[in-house]
């Protein structure tokens, strides 16, 4: 009988098992989505790759399994980004189980199950360090204390994760309201990047991404201030002051400081932007731009102002003019020399 | 010992200075963009400006943590 790793079958390898497997299983359901449309493959513009593109997703869903067995579920993570990637290039219905705003359920899904996935990653390194050795000291304490553990390791990561996709749904709802109001061309083809899936995604991705560091700016700190101990203090301080030193060094070795001659540079050419508003706009306009920054309006603009935004708008109804003179023009020339 | 730990709350109270100006800056951006204004441009920039002052801020109550844990006496934590 084979001994199977005593690493692979404790309790923390079990729950990072449980924890990982929705994301092989979203993975699955991607693949047999694109597998059972090749079509889909082939009108989504891949050519030559198609074939490529309709196994591709099983061979992932093999490596996933191999992440997972080998603990690796930052890989994991990463096979099923692209796995889904794959599956918004074809166009295919079947990650959404084919219901209505499939697109939509796809990505709360990717995300709901990245997360399961990073959850799990704290139980596998436990899984790791273990690694064989037996536990010396266990301690379980009172129920009410288990509970709040749990809570605080399953639950509150959930919680934290539906407000995210919910949060990122919001999000980009309102930018795609935003874009109807922007100017002319930037209107219609910010509109039309958004219905494409690339679009969609990568906002996706870029509001997520700026949401998730914005979360962990707040907790970092407060992270760091229950748990860091003295040493690692040290050693973190010293990585950042080695850093800005060495940079100091080279900078103060290559070119020796300038001096006040930069500063005081700097303010005569404040002052000198200043007075030259000041002389333009006039006192009382520049006075009011500077205090609407304190204030939730929009400045109201001077005369001046206005004057410079009708001139602009003007410059560029000549120009739409013309341009759509010359369209007309090009298009009349291929009707009369190709029909 | 004195004028560090004075220093260290300066890095402090600056961080969360800088962090409710970044608060202020995201409301402005959120009240840009929604009508009457809808300065879309404006309120971009306005929430750019906010996630800098948020880097900032938490950066400098990063450095606080820091220094006092360093300051710290290693036998009590």
């Amino acid at each position: 009988m084979v001994a199977v790793p005593t690493r692979y079958v404790n309790r923390q390898a079990l729950t990072y098992y449980l924890l990982a497997l929705p994301a092989i299983v979203l993975e699955a359901v991607f693949s047999l989505g694109i597998a059972s449309n090749p079509q889909n493959a082939l009108s989504s513009g891949a050519g030559a790759f198609a074939p490529i593109i309709q196994y591709l997703p099983w061979v992932i869903v093999g490596l996933s399994f191999y992440a997972l067995v080998a603990f690796r579920p930052s890989i994991l993570v990463s096979l099923l980004t692209a796995s889904f990637f794959i599956s918004a290039i074809t166009n295919s219905q079947a990650g959404a189980l084919g219901v209505q705003g499939g697109f939509g359920l796809s990505v709360a899904l990717v995300i709901v199950t990245t997360f399961s996935a990073l959850i799990g990653f704290n139980y596998s390194r436990g899984a790791k360090v273990r690694s064989g050795r037996d536990l010396r000291i266990e301690s379980r304490g009172p129920l009410g204390s288990q509970v709040v553990s749990t809570g605080f390791e399953f639950v509150l990561p959930l919680i934290i994760t539906l407000a995210m996709v919910a949060l990122v749904s919001g999000v980009v709802g309102a930018i795609k309201l935003q874009t109807q109001v922007l100017p002319e061309p930037l209107s219609t083809l910010s509109s039309l990047y958004l219905k494409t899936r690339f679009g969609l995604v990568f906002i996706t991705i870029a509001v997520a991404g700026a949401l998730i560091w914005a979360t962990r700016q707040l907790l970092e700190p407060i992270i760091l201030y229950f748990t860091i101990t003295h040493h690692d203090a040290i050693s973190l301080a010293l990585d950042e002051v080695q850093d800005i030193t060495k940079k100091v060094r080279k900078e103060a070795r290559r070119k020796p400081s300038a001096g006040l001659s930069r500063l005081i540079f700097a303010i005569l050419v404040g002052v000198g932007v200043v007075a030259l508003a000041v002389q333009t706009l006039g006192g009382q306009a520049v006075y009011n731009d500077l205090m609407s920054v304190l204030s939730y309006h929009a400045p109201r603009p001077s005369s001046t102002e206005s004057n410079l935004a009708n001139a602009a708008n003007n410059y560029a109804s000549v120009f739409a003019g013309y341009l759509n003179q010359g369209e007309q023009f090009l298009r009349t020339l291929f009707r009369i020399l190709w029909g | 010992m004195a004028s560090s730990q004075r220093f260290a709350g300066i890095s402090l109270w600056a961080g969360v200075a800088l962090i409710a100006v970044s608060v202020y800056f995201f409301l402005a951006s959120v009240s840009l963009i929604s009508p009457p204004a809808v300065a879309v441009v404006a309120g971009l920039l306005s929430a750019v400006i906010g996630f800098v002052m948020l880097s900032a801020g938490t950066a400098l109550i990063r450095t606080y943590v820091i220094a006092r844990a360093v300051e710290q006496n290693p036998e009590k934590k």
